[in-house]
C-alpha cells in the first residue's frame, strides 16, 4: 500500500488521441480488478490523514462555522443586517441560490445524460461529480430558507394541513422552487447513494477495524453481488438516470421561472430556461474541473481519471460557453427588437449603467477566457484549465448578480431607482457558503470511494466476456446496461 | 478450505451442516459459461456474485425480468396525479382566493409541481424497489461463509448453490463444478447463531429508538396546556411577532396613569364635533323646564321613531319590565327569574301600564330612565343616560305611552278597530295621526 | 418618598439600576397595594417616577418570559355618558403656528388623540392641513417632552412643583407694583385671549416690558407696507380669484398666510377649465412650493428679484401709460439668456395688465422692505386690492411675526436692567445671533423662566423651567387672518402637567381663573349678546361664525408711497448681474421640515422629504448645476460657508434651477437641546443638520451676499429618499425617454383644442389588453382613487397623515441612506427642460391596487391576496418575508420591515409614544411586508357605521387619510361601482390615465395629467424636447 505521496509523482499520460481504428482505453497502466479496487479503496482506507488534507479541512470547517454563527447573527437580528433595500429586494442570497443550484448540474448531468448516452469515460468522474451535486445542493437550499424575513414560519412554504386552512399559492414559482429543488435533493443523493452501495460494499470487505466496518456495513446494507441483485440494481440505476435528466433540465428551469415569470424588465424572458440550463452545465463542469484537477493530483487518480476525461469536459466547457455567449446575444436583440423602452433600458443600463463592471466581467469570464480551450494545450494541462475554470466560476457567479441587481436597482420608475450596496456580512456569508461546500467535500474525499470502482471495472478490457478476442467486438460493452 | 475438503469425504448424513457450496471462476466469461450450464443441470437454489455486473449473466440464469418497471410507472402515476388532485383541491375548492385576477385553477400554473412530484414519487420506487426487492439489508448468504466471498466485491467470480437445492451433493456437485471450469470449489459450513444480529447494532438501534421518543414526548409536554386542564402558566410563545401590539387597545393597561387607563376621560365642557349643530329643544336633555315636566314630545312623532322606540324598549326595557309594560306575571326573564329564586333584595319592576305611570307626563317618564330610581339609597333600576343617548330615551317614552294606551285605549280607538287588535293598532292609530298627546290622563277627562 | 430637592445630574431623565430593586421600593409595594382615584394627581409623588414605577410594573408583568403575557383589562366603573369604548370621537380644535392658524378636527380614541384633520367648516382650511399639524399628535406624545418642573441651583437643576414655583413667582411679583424690571417674551400668536390678558397686565403694570420674537419674521413685509400704505399691513391672497399670479419667491403655499386655504383655492384653478384656469408665474431664488407648480418659473438670484421688480414696475407704468411694451426680447446680440429674461418679463407684465383686478403679484418674506413697497404699488396699479390681494393692518404687536424685538431686547439685557424674565413658548438662545450672546445674558438675571414644550436651550439657560402644555392639552383661542374667532379645545388632561401661556400669565391676573374661563370670558367680551348656546355652538363647530363680516383691506397708498425707479431697470434687469469672483450669495429660508426648528424632534418630520430636495434628515446647501461646476462639488461633497460672523461646512445638494453664485440653505436644523431626535448634545446625541442661524447677525437676516465658499475634501452621505446616488448620463436617458409617459402632462391649448379631442390614455400606444382568461367580476364596492398630478403641490402632507393613520414606523437617516424608507407613500419629484431652468413635477405614488396585482401571484403563501372589493389586501399574519412580491411590483410601493423599527418603544421612557398609534391598525413587526391598503380599516368603519344605520354608502364618506389631507383635494377615493361617484367621474375624464397600465395589470388609482397654462411666448423658447443633460446634468 504505497503512500500518496509517491502516488501523486506519476506522470500525466496524453490519452486523448483519436485513433479511428481502435478505441482508447479509458482507465491506463496495467490495472486488473483488484488494482482498481487498491487504488480508490486505499484512499479511505489510510489511516492517519496526509497534512494537506487537515489543514484544508481546518480552514473549510471554520468557515463553515463561520457561516452558521452568522446565520444566528441574522435570525436574532433581521435580514437588515444584509445590503438588500428597496428596491433591490433581493441581493447576494438570491445570488448565491441560483449559483450554487447552477454548480450541482454538472453532477447530474455527468452521472445520468452522459449514462444515458453509454458515455463510459463518465464512470471514472461520476461519483465525484455526483458527490458535488449533493453538497452544491445542500448549499444552494441554505439560502432560500434563510432569506426570508420570518425564518421560523418557513415551513409554511409547504402544503400540509393546518388549522388556518391555508395553502400555499401554487402559482409562485417560489413554490416552484421549494419542490423542484427538494425533489432535486432527494434524487440526487438516491442517485448517488445508489451507485455507492457496491462500492461500500467493497469497502466493508477489505476493512480491518471493526468501526468501519460496521459503519461500511450498516450503509452497504449487506451488499453481495447477487447476479439476480445486480439485474434489479441496473433497472433501478436506470430509472434514476432516466428520471435525474429531465428533472436537471425542469429544476433550473423553474428556478429560471423566478424571474421569467416576473414582469420586471430583464427578468421577463422566454429565454430563461435554456439559457439557465445551459449557464448552470456551464458552472457545473467548470466547478467538476476545479476540484478534479487537484483531487486526482492529491489522491492519486490519474489512471482512473485521465486526460481525456478532463478533456471532455473541457470541451462541454467551451460549447456551453458559446451557448451561454449566444443567450446574452439573444437577449440584448430582443431587448432592442421588441421595442419596449424599458427592456431595452435595462440592457443598455447593464453594459454602460453603474453596474457595467459586473456585465463585463460576466462576459470576460463565460465569453472570452473559454475561448482559450480551442487550443489542446489548455485543454490538456491541468494547471491552465484549472485557472480557466476558476474564471468560469467567477464569471457565472456575476451573471446572476447581473440579472438579479441590475434589473431591479432600474426597473420602471426612476423615482424609486436605488443602488445596491452589498454589506461585509453578505461577502462572509457569500465565503462561508463555500466552506459549507468544501467540508463535506473534504469528508467524502476523505471517506467515501472517490471513484465508483465497479462501474470502472466493467470498462475495463477483462471485464469483457470475451476479451481475449476483444478486437473483434465493436464496442463490447455497448449494450451494457440495455436492459 | 482443508476443513472443509475433510468435511467434504463425509458421507450424505452429515450433509444438513453444509449450507452450500461456492465455485470460484477466472474470469466473467468463464462465470457465463458455467452459469449456461448451472442453469441447464436444472439447479434452482443457487446463485452467481460478481464484483461487478456482468453482460448477459442474468439472461445465461434465466433471472425472470424484475416487476419494477411497472411499481416506477405506477409510482409516477400517482405521483401525477396527487399533485394534479392537490393543487386544485387546494387552490380551487378549500380555499379560493383571488390572486392576480387569475382563475382559482388553471393547468398551467400547477404543471412543474405535477412533474416534480411525478419525478419524485417515481424517484423513490425504483430506489426502495431495488432495495427491497433485493431483501436488502440482509445479513448472510448460504456463500457468507466461504473463504473466497470475501473477495466477491472485489475480483471473484463466484458460484454458490445452496444446500436446500435437490440435486446438492456435496462432493458431486463440487466434482461438477470443478469439471465446469471452476478454479476452486468449497463447502460451506452453517455459520454459528443463523441471521445474528450483533449486539453493537441492537445496541445502536436501541438508543436510536429511545431518541425517536424524546421529540414527540416534548411536544406532548408543551402542548398540554391546550388540553381542558387549566394550567397556571400561560403557554409557550417564544416568537412574539405581532401577537403583541405595542399600542393601546380598548380597555388597555397604561403604565402612565394613576389609575392605569389607558382609556382617559374626555376633558370637561369640551362638545363633540358637529359642523351642523343645533341647540336642543329644551328639556330635550332632562325632561324639564324649570322645574316642570314636559308634557309634549320634544321630538318629531311618527312612525320611525315609534318602531325605534319598540326596537329599544325590546332591548334595554323589556328584561325587566317585559314586552308589555305590565307589571306581575308578563315581567320579563330577569323579574320572573329574580322573583322564581326569592330574592329578597329585588325590587319588582313598576308596572308601565299601570295608572301611576299612565298620569305622569312623558317628561317623568324620560326622567325615570335617564336618572333610574333609588330607593333606600340603592338603585332599583339603574340609569340608562349613558348607554341610551336622549332621541332614543324619547323614542322609548314614546313606545311607552303606546303600550299604555294599548292597555287604556280611547273611546275612538273602538270605533273601527276590534279590541282583539291589541298593542299592534293601539301603537298604529296615534302613529297615523302623527301625533300624541302627552298626558293620556288629561285626555280622558273629555 | 418625593424625588423632590434630589438634585439630578443635568436634567436627564434617570431610571433604576434593575428592575427588582424598583419593585421592592416601598413606593412600589404601596402603589400595588393602593387604589388610586383616577385623574387626581398623586400626592408628592412627581410624575416622573410614576412612570418608572409603571413602567417596573409593565415590565415586570412582560418578565413572564418566554410565554404568552397574561393581558389585564382596566374598564370604567363609571362609563362617561356618551362614550363607546374604542368608539373615535371627533372634537374641533385649532393649531396656532406663531400666528398661523389652521382649524383642526380631531380623532380621539378613547379619549386619546390619534389623529389631526382639518375642520371641514373652517375657512382656514377647508378640510385641508399642512405637515407641521399632521405631526402634532407625535409631538404630543413626544417622550422627551420636559414632564417637571425644574429649577436651577447652584448650577444644578433640581425637580421642583408648580407650587413651588407660583410660590417664588408671588414673592417676585408681590417686589414691584408697576412691573419695574419685568421683561415678558413671547412668541407671535394670534390667540385673542393671551393678547386680552397682556392688554390686562399692561394695564397693571405699564412698566413691564412685552416682546414677541419669531425667527422667521416678516418685518420686511410690514416695513414695505407701512411705506405703501402707511400702516404695517400682512397681504393675504385668495387665489381662486386670481388669473395671473407672479410669485416673487414667495412660497405660497408653505409660508404666506392661509397656505392651506391658498393651496385650495389656488387648485381650484387647475382643473383645465378655461375659464378658470390660472397662469402662475414663479420668480426666486430657491425652489418654493409655488415655484414647482409654477408655468414658467425664471430662477433669479437674491439681488436680481429686487430689479426685475423695478424692470417690471416700469413696464406695467408703460402699459398704464396706454402704450405698448418695446420689443425688448429679439436683438440679436442679446444672450439667450438675456432674450429669455426679456421676454419673460414682457409675458408677465403684458399678462399681469391685461387680467389687471384678477392678478396676483406675491413676494416673499426675507425680500426687502423696498420690494414689498413696490408690490403693494403694482397691486394697487393692478386693481386687485381687496379683491384678489388683500392687505389687512397688524393691528395688534402679539401678532406681528417679528425678530427686530430681538436688538431692542438685546439692548434692554445688556444695560442689566431686567430684574425678572419670562419665556412663553419661545426659544431665542437657539435662533438668536451668537454675537448676542443671549445665554449669558439671561443667566446673569435674578428670576428667569421658561414655560416651553422641551427643556431647549432657552430653559437651559434660565433658572426655571415649566413644561407647557400642548395645545392639545389646554383650552385656548385663536383668530384667523380674517379675524374668524377659532376655540382651541383640550382633547386631553395635561400628561406631565403642563400649563399654558394663559394659565402662566393668569398667575399675574387672577390665579383663581382658569384656561377655560379665560377664554370664555374673551369669547363674551367678543360676542357680548352671545347666548350660552353659541358658546356650544362654537365648540362644537370650533369657530364661531359671523354674518356679513367685511374684511378692512386696504385699498388706498399712502401718498408718500412713490418712489423714482430708474429709467434704464429694464434694461438693467435685462442684462443681469455681473459674476462677483469666487463669492456667493447665502439665502436662509424657512425648513420645510422643521420650521423654524421647533419640530426639530419629531421623528416623522424629520423623515419626511423635502419636496424638492427629497432630502430627510437635516439641511444641507443646495446649489444649481452651474455652481456646483464651478466648485466641482456633487452630492455630498461638504463645502465651507465663510461670513463675517460665522463658517459654517455644510454638505451640498445640487438641484437644477438654482441660479448661479447662489446657496440656499434651510434654518431650523442643529438644535443642541431638541431631544432625542433631533439632538441632545448633553445625553452626546449629535445635532441634526447644522444650525444656519449661526450666519446670522443683526445687520443680516435671510441673505448674505459675498459670501466666501470653499470646497472641502471630504463627503457627507446625504439621506435623501430620490436619486440616492448621482444619477450618471443612461440613467438619466431612461428617465427622460419615459418620465413622457409616467406624468402626462398637457398644455392647456391642446387640452382644449376642439379639432382634436384631447385623451391622456392614448399618449401611450399599446396592443389591446386582453386577459387570457375570464377575468374576475366584482359585483360588490370596487374602491378606486384617481389623483390629480394638476392639483398636486407636491406639499407632501399625504406622506404624513398616512404615518399618522397606518403606524408607521421611522426608520432614521442610517435606513433611509440604505434606500429603506417605510412610506407607504411617496412623492416623486422629476426635473424636465434644462438644468438652468428646469420644470418640475411632483407625482404622488401609493399602492395602485392592480386587479391583476403582479405582487400577488409571486406569493408563495399567499400573504398578499384580493379582497372581494377588489383590494389588494397585505396579510401581515401570513407574510414570512419572501420579498418577492415587491420584486415583482412595477410601482416599487412595498415596504419591508427589515429590522424591528419599534425597538424604542421597549425603553420605559419611551411609554406615552405607544398612545400615538391608531388601534385599528396592526404594527407590523420585523421580517413582515407592509404597503397602502386604501386605509382599509376607514372603509371598514364607514361600512359597519353605514350598516348601524341601515344606510347604503353615501359618496365621499369613506376618505382615506391622504385624501382627507390633501389641501389641495388632488386626491379622490370612492367606489367605482358606483358611476355616479366622484372618482368613477374621474376615471372618465380624458385626462385620467393609468400609469403602466401598458403592462394590463390594470391600476385601480388613475392619474389625471397635468395641465399646464403656458404663455405662448414663453411655451415657444422654454418646451422644447427636454434635452437628456437635465438634472445633475453633464
Amino acid at each position: 500500500m504505497g503512500s500518496a505521496s509517491t502516488i501523486s509523482r506519476q506522470p500525466e499520460v496524453d490519452n486523448t488521441m483519436s485513433d479511428p481504428t481502435s478505441r482508447p482505453p479509458l482507465v491506463l497502466g496495467q490495472h486488473d480488478f483488484a488494482t482498481v479496487t487498491e487504488t480508490v479503496a486505499r484512499i479511505p482506507e489510510r489511516p492517519g490523514t496526509t497534512l494537506a488534507w487537515k489543514l484544508s479541512f481546518a480552514v473549510a470547517a471554520s468557515l463553515a462555522t463561520m457561516f452558521v454563527v452568522l446565520t444566528g447573527y441574522l435570525f436574532v437580528t433581521g435580514i437588515g443586517i444584509w445590503g438588500n433595500n428597496s428596491p433591490v429586494f433581493w441581493g447576494f442570497p438570491i445570488v448565491n441560490f441560483v449559483f450554487w443550484v447552477g454548480i450541482g448540474h454538472a453532477g447530474t448531468l455527468i452521472s445520468a445524460i452522459l449514462f444515458l448516452f453509454r458515455q463510459h469515460w463518465r464512470t471514472s468522474i461520476n461519483r465525484f461529480a455526483e458527490a458535488m451535486t449533493v453538497f452544491a445542493v445542500v448549499c444552494a437550499g441554505i439560502f432560500p430558507a434563510i432569506h426570508v424575513g420570518r425564518v421560523w414560519y418557513v415551513y409554511w412554504l409547504l402544503p400540509y394541513p393546518n388549522p388556518m386552512g391555508m395553502w400555499p399559492n401554487f402559482r409562485s414559482p417560489l413554490l416552484w422552487d421549494v419542490f423542484a429543488v427538494g425533489t432535486y435533493m432527494t434524487v440526487s443523493v438516491l442517485f448517488w447513494y445508489l451507485g455507492m452501495i457496491p462500492d461500500l460494499a467493497t469497502l466493508r470487505d477489505r476493512a480491518t477495524r471493526p468501526l468501519p466496518r460496521l459503519l461500511y456495513g450498516l450503509f452497504s446494507l449487506g451488499w453481495s453481488g447477487s447476479a439476480r441483485h445486480w439485474h434489479r440494481f441496473e433497472k433501478a440505476y436506470l430509472f434514476l438516470a432516466a428520471l435525474a435528466t429531465p428533472l436537471v433540465l425542469s429544476v433550473h428551469s423553474v428556478v429560471s421561472f423566478d424571474f421569467a415569470v416576473s414582469l420586471i424588465p430583464g427578468w421577463h424572458t422566454t429565454i430563461f430556461p435554456p439559457y439557465f440550463v445551459a449557464g448552470a452545465i456551464f458552472s457545473g463542469f467548470a466547478m467538476v474541473v476545479t476540484l478534479m484537477v487537484p483531487a486526482r493530483e492529491f489522491f492519486g487518480l490519474k489512471d482512473l481519471v485521465t486526460l481525456r476525461h478532463l478533456d471532455n469536459m473541457n470541451k462541454f466547457i467551451l460549447a456551453t460557453s458559446f451557448m451561454v455567449g449566444y443567450a446574452y446575444l439573444i437577449e440584448v436583440f430582443m431587448a432592442w427588437y421588441s421595442g419596449n423602452k424599458y427592456e431595452l433600458f435595462t440592457f443598455i443600463n447593464r453594459a454602460l449603467g453603474p453596474y457595467a463592471w459586473a456585465y463585463w466581467t460576466m462576459v470576460i469570464c463565460n465569453v472570452a477566457i473559454p475561448q482559450l480551450f480551442w487550443f489542446k494545450k489548455c485543454r490538456t494541462t491541468p494547471w491552465i484549465m484549472w485557472i480557466i475554470a476558476i474564471f468560469v466560476n467567477i464569471g457565472m457567479w456575476f451573471e446572476r448578480f447581473v440579472i438579479i441587481v441590475t434589473s431591479l436597482s432600474r426597473d420602471f420608475l426612476p423615482g424609486s431607482w436605488a443602488l445596491y450596496k452589498p454589506t461585509l456580512i453578505d461577502f462572509l456569508m457569500l465565503i462561508g457558503s463555500f466552506g459549507i461546500f468544501f467540508t463535506l467535500f473534504l469528508l467524502f474525499c476523505r471517506y467515501l470511494p472517490m471513484v465508483a470502482m465497479a462501474e470502472v471495472k466493467t470498462v475495463l478490457p477483462q471485464a469483457q466476456v470475451h476479451h481475449r478476442h476483444a478486437a473483434e467486438e465493436h464496442a463490447p460493452s455497448e449494450l451494457e446496461y440495455a436492459r | 478450505m482443508s476443513k472443509n475438503s475433510d468435511n467434504s469425504t463425509e458421507p450424505n448424513s452429515l450433509q444438513p451442516q453444509y449450507v452450500g457450496i461456492v465455485a470460484r471462476f477466472a474470469s466473467p466469461g468463464d462465470l457465463l459459461t458455467a452459469a449456461r450450464q448451472i442453469a441447464a443441470a436444472g439447479y434452482r437454489y443457487w446463485d452467481c456474485h460478481t464484483p461487478f455486473p456482468i453482460h448477459g449473466l442474468d439472461r445465461a440464469m434465466k433471472i425472470r425480468p424484475t416487476i419494477l418497471p411497472w411499481l416506477v410507472a405506477g409510482a409516477g402515476a400517482t405521483g401525477a396525479l396527487g399533485a394534479l388532485v392537490l393543487q386544485w383541491w387546494a387552490n380551487g375548492v378549500a380555499y379560493p382566493l383571488i390572486i392576480s385576477g387569475k382563475p382559482f385553477f388553471s393547468l398551467p400554473a400547477n404543471v412543474p409541481i405535477i412533474f416534480e412530484l411525478t419525478v419524485l414519487f417515481a424517484a423513490l420506487t425504483a430506489f426502495l424497489g431495488a432495495i427491497l426487492l433485493n431483501g436488502l439489508p440482509r445479513l448472510l448468504y448460504p456463500a457468507s461463509t466461504a473463504a473466497s466471498f470475501a473477495r466477491v466485491t472485489t475480483d471473484a467470480f463466484l458460484v454458490s448453490i445452496e444446500a436446500k437445492d435437490p440435486q446438492f451433493h456435496p462432493e458431486r456437485t463440487a466434482e461438477w463444478l470443478r469439471n465446469l471450469g471452476a478454479e476452486s470449489v468449497e463447502l460451506c459450513p452453517a455459520p454459528e447463531g443463523d441471521d445474528a444480529i450483533p449486539a453493537v447494532i441492537k445496541r445502536g438501534l436501541l438508543v436510536l429508538a429511545v431518541l425517536a421518543l424524546l421529540p414527540p414526548l416534548f411536544i406532548a409536554l408543551a402542548r398540554q396546556h391546550t388540553a381542558e386542564t387549566p394550567q397556571e402558566k400561560p403557554r409557550i410563545h417564544i416568537i412574539k411577532d405581532m401577537d403583541f401590539q405595542p399600542k393601546y387597545q380598548t380597555q388597555a393597561v397604561s403604565s402612565l396613569f394613576a389609575d392605569r387607563r389607558a382609556m382617559r376621560p374626555r376633558v370637561p365642557g369640551t362638545v363633540p364635533f358637529d359642523p351642523h349643530w343645533q341647540p336642543p329643544p329644551d328639556g330635550f336633555l332632562t325632561g324639564k323646564v324649570g322645574n316642570e315636566y314636559l308634557t309634549e314630545f320634544p321630538i318629531p312623532v311618527n312612525e320611525d321613531v315609534m318602531r325605534r322606540g319598540r326596537e329599544r324598549y325590546d332591548i334595554y326595557c323589556a328584561t325587566c319590565h317585559g314586552w308589555t309594560g305590565e307589571a306581575g306575571q308578563y315581567d320579563g326573564m330577569t323579574s320572573r327569574r329574580a322573583r322564581a329564586r326569592g330574592e329578597a333584595t329585588w325590587v319588582p319592576p313598576a308596572s308601565l301600564t299601570g295608572q301611576a305611570v299612565r298620569e305622569q307626563p312623558v317628561g317623568k317618564i324620560f326622567e325615570t330612565i335617564t336618572q333610574g330610581v333609588v330607593r333606600e339609597g340603592l338603585y332599583s333600576m339603574p340609569p340608562y343616560a349613558v348607554q341610551i343617548p336622549p332621541e332614543d330615551r324619547w323614542a322609548i317614552v314614546l313606545y311607552v305611552r303606546a303600550l299604555q294606551r294599548a292597555r287604556a285605549p280611547y273611546p275612538e280607538d273602538f270605533q273601527d278597530s276590534a279590541p282583539s287588535a291589541g298593542t299592534a293598532t293601539a301603537s298604529a292609530a296615534p302613529v297615523n295621526e302623527g301625533h300624541i298627546k302627552g298626558n293620556l290622563a288629561g285626555d280622558m277627562r273629555h | 418618598m418625593s424625588r423632590q430637592g434630589e438634585p439630578i445630574a443635568d436634567y436627564n431623565p434617570r431610571y433604576w439600576r434593575t428592575l427588582d430593586e424598583l419593585a421592592n421600593t416601598p413606593e412600589f409595594r404601596e402603589w400595588i397595594a393602593k387604589e388610586f382615584p383616577h385623574g387626581v394627581d398623586l400626592e408628592g409623588l412627581s410624575r416622573r417616577r410614576w412612570l418608572q414605577l409603571m413602567a417596573a410594573s409593565f415590565t415586570l408583568a412582560g418578565f413572564a418570559g418566554c410565554r404568552w403575557e397574561k393581558t389585564e383589562i382596566v374598564p370604567f366603573v363609571h362609563r362617561p355618558t356618551g362614550r363607546i369604548p374604542g368608539k373615535p370621537e371627533r372634537f374641533a380644535t385649532a393649531m396656532d403656528l406663531s400666528g398661523e392658524v389652521t382649524g383642526l378636527v380631531a380623532t380621539c380614541v378613547d379619549g386619546r388623540p390619534i389623529k389631526l384633520e382639518g375642520n371641514p367648516v373652517h375657512p382656514s382650511s377647508l378640510g385641508g392641513t399642512d405637515a407641521f399639524a399632521q405631526a402634532a399628535v407625535l409631538q404630543l406624545y413626544d417622550p422627551d417632552r420636559s414632564r417637571d418642573v425644574i429649577a436651577r441651583s447652584d448650577g444644578q437643576w433640581v425637580v421642583r412643583s408648580w407650587e413651588d414655583f407660583t410660590a417664588a413667582l408671588r414673592e417676585r411679583v408681590a417686589a414691584t407694583s408697576s412691573g419695574e424690571g419685568w421683561v415678558f417674551v413671547t412668541g407671535a400668536t394670534s390667540s385673542p385671549t393671551v393678547r386680552r390678558l397682556r392688554k390686562l397686565l399692561e394695564q397693571r403694570w405699564p412698566k413691564a416690558q412685552w416682546f414677541t420674537y419669531e425667527p422667521l419674521h416678516d418685518d420686511f413685509v410690514r416695513r414695505g407696507t407701512r411705506e405703501a400704505f402707511g400702516v404695517e399691513a400682512r397681504p393675504v391672497y385668495r387665489l381662486n380669484q386670481a388669473k395671473v399670479i407672479l410669485a416673487l419667491d414667495a412660497d405660497l403655499f408653505f409660508e404666506s398666510t392661509g397656505h392651506v386655504r391658498a393651496a385650495r383655492d389656488f387648485a381650484a384653478t387647475r382643473d383645465g377649465n378655461p375659464d378658470r384656469m390660472s397662469r402662475l408665474y414663479a420668480v426666486e431664488t430657491r425652489w418654493t412650493l409655488s415655484g414647482s407648480s409654477a408655468d414658467h418659473r425664471l430662477p433669479l438670484s437674491p439681488g436680481e428679484i429686487s430689479a426685475f421688480v423695478d424692470a417690471l414696475e416700469n413696464c406695467l407704468a408703460t402699459l398704464a401709460a396706454g402704450e405698448s411694451l418695446p420689443d425688448i426680447g429679439s436683438s440679436p446680440d442679446q444672450s439667450p439668456e438675456a432674450r429669455y429674461r426679456a421676454v419673460f418679463l414682457k409675458a408677465v407684465a403684458e399678462d399681469l395688465w391685461q387680467y389687471r383686478g384678477r392678478s396676483v403679484v406675491a413676494a416673499g418674506n426675507w425680500l426687502g422692505p423696498e420690494v414689498h413697497a413696490a408690490v403693494a404699488r403694482i397691486n394697487k396699479r393692478l386693481e386687485s386690492l381687496g379683491g384678489p390681494v388683500v392687505y389687512l393692518p397688524v393691528s395688534d404687536p402679539m401678532t406681528a411675526r417679528t425678530a427686530e424685538s430681538l436688538h431692542a431686547l438685546h439692548e434692554l439685557l445688556v444695560s442689566g436692567s431686567v430684574q425678572n424674565i419670562l419665556f412663553a413658548d419661545t426659544n431665542p438662545v437657539y435662533s438668536a445671533p451668537l454675537a448676542m450672546k443671549l445665554n449669558q445674558l439671561i443667566e446673569r438675571i435674578p428670576f428667569s423662566a421658561h414655560l416651553g414644550l422641551y427643556a431647549d436651550e432657552t430653559a437651559l439657560s434660565c433658572r426655571w423651567h415649566i413644561p407647557m402644555a400642548h395645545f392639545l392639552e389646554a383650552w385656548g383661542d385663536a383668530e384667523t387672518w380674517d379675524g374668524t374667532y377659532t376655540v382651541v379645545q383640550p382633547m386631553i388632561a395635561p400628561l406631565w402637567g403642563g400649563k399654558s401661556v394663559i394659565e402662566l400669565l393668569s398667575l399675574f391676573l387672577d390665579a383663581n381663573k382658569n384656561a377655560q374661563d379665560w377664554v370664555y370670558e374673551t369669547f363674551q367680551a367678543r360676542y357680548p349678546h352671545s347666548q350660552a348656546a353659541d358658546w356650544e355652538r362654537c365648540l362644537a363647530q370650533g369657530l364661531f361664525r359671523e354674518e356679513n363680516r367685511q374684511l378692512n383691506s386696504l385699498t388706498e397708498l399712502a401718498n408718500t408711497a412713490k418712489r423714482e425707479i430708474p429709467g434704464d431697470a429694464v434694461e438693467r434687469f435685462v442684462a443681469g448681474e455681473k459674476s462677483t469672483g469666487n463669492s456667493v450669495s447665502v439665502l436662509l429660508t424657512a425648513d420645510y421640515s422643521v420650521y423654524d426648528g421647533r419640530f426639530a424632534n419629531n421623528a416623522w418630520l424629520q423623515e419626511w422629504p423635502d419636496p424638492v430636495t427629497r432630502l430627510t434628515w437635516g439641511n444641507a446647501a443646495v446649489i444649481g448645476v452651474e455652481t456646483a461646476r464651478g466648485l466641482d462639488c456633487k452630492d455630498g461633497s461638504v463645502i465651507r460657508l465663510e461670513v463675517s460672523s460665522a463658517t459654517l461646512d455644510l454638505p451640498v445638494v445640487v438641484v437644477p434651477g438654482i441660479p448661479p453664485r447662489t446657496v440656499v440653505v434651510s434654518l431650523g436644523y442643529g438644535r443642541s437641546a431638541a431631544g432625542h431626535v433631533g439632538g441632545l448634545v448633553r445625553e452626546n446625541i449629535p445635532p441634526v443638520g447644522v444650525n444656519t442661524y449661526a450666519l446670522r447677525s443683526d445687520a443680516s437676516q435671510f441673505v448674505f451676499s459675498g459670501v466666501k465658499v470653499t470646497k472641502l475634501p471630504r463627503n457627507q452621505p446625504l439621506a435623501s429618499v430620490q436619486d440616492h446616488h448621482l444619477i450618471d448620463r443612461v440613467g438619466l436617458q431612461g428617465r427622460v425617454e419615459r418620465l413622457g409617459e409616467l406624468v402626462r402632462e398637457v398644455t392647456l391649448e391642446r387640452l382644449t383644442d376642439p379639432h382634436e379631442p384631447y385623451s391622456a390614455e392614448e399618449v401611450v400606444h399599446h396592443p389591446p389588453l386582453e386577459s387570457l382568461w375570464p377575468e374576475h367580476t366584482y359585483d360588490g364596492h370596487r374602491w378606486g382613487m384617481a389623483v390629480d398630478l394638476s392639483k398636486c403641490i407636491g406639499c407632501g402632507a399625504c406622506v404624513v397623515a398616512c404615518q399618522a393613520e397606518n403606524n408607521i414606523p421611522v426608520v432614521g437617516p442610517a435606513q433611509v441612506m440604505r434606500s429603506r424608507e417605510m412610506h407607504w407613500i411617496r412623492i416623486d419629484r422629476y426635473f424636465t427642460g434644462t438644468p438652468e431652468n428646469p420644470r418640475t413635477v411632483h407625482q404622488p405614488v401609493m399602492c395602485q391596487q392592480c386587479e391583476m396585482a403582479p405582487c400577488e401571484q409571486v406569493c408563495p403563501v399567499a400573504a398578499t391576496v384580493h379582497s372581494h372589493e377588489g383590494l389588494n389586501d397585505m396579510v401581515y399574519n401570513r407574510c414570512i418575508g419572501t420579498r418577492y412580491c415587491a420584486n415583482n411590483c412595477p410601482y416599487k410601493v412595498r415596504r419591508f420591515n427589515y429590522f424591528y423599527y419599534h425597538k424604542d418603544l421597549d425603553n420605559p421612557r419611551n411609554e406615552v409614544q405607544k398612545m400615538v398609534y391608531n388601534p385599528e391598525v396592526t404594527i407590523r413587526s420585523r421580517g413582515v411586508m407592509e404597503k397602502c391598503t386604501y386605509c382599509v380599516q376607514r372603509i371598514q368603519n364607514a361600512k359597519i357605521e353605514a350598516k348601524n344605520q341601515r344606510r347604503p354608502l353615501i359618496d365621499g364618506e369613506i376618505q382615506t387619510a391622504c385624501q382627507q389631507v390633501c389641501p389641495a383635494q388632488a386626491i379622490v377615493f370612492g367606489d367605482l361601482a358606483d358611476p355616479s361617484s366622484a372618482v368613477a367621474q374621474l376615471h372618465q375624464s380624458n385626462r385620467a390615465y393609468g400609469m403602466l397600465a401598458e403592462l394590463n395589470v390594470k391600476p385601480r388609482t388613475k392619474y389625471l395629467a397635468r395641465v399646464r397654462n403656458p404663455h405662448p411666448a414663453l411655451q415657444a423658447i422654454e418646451y422644447r424636447e427636454p434635452a437628456a443633460t437635465h438634472e445633475h446634468g453633464a
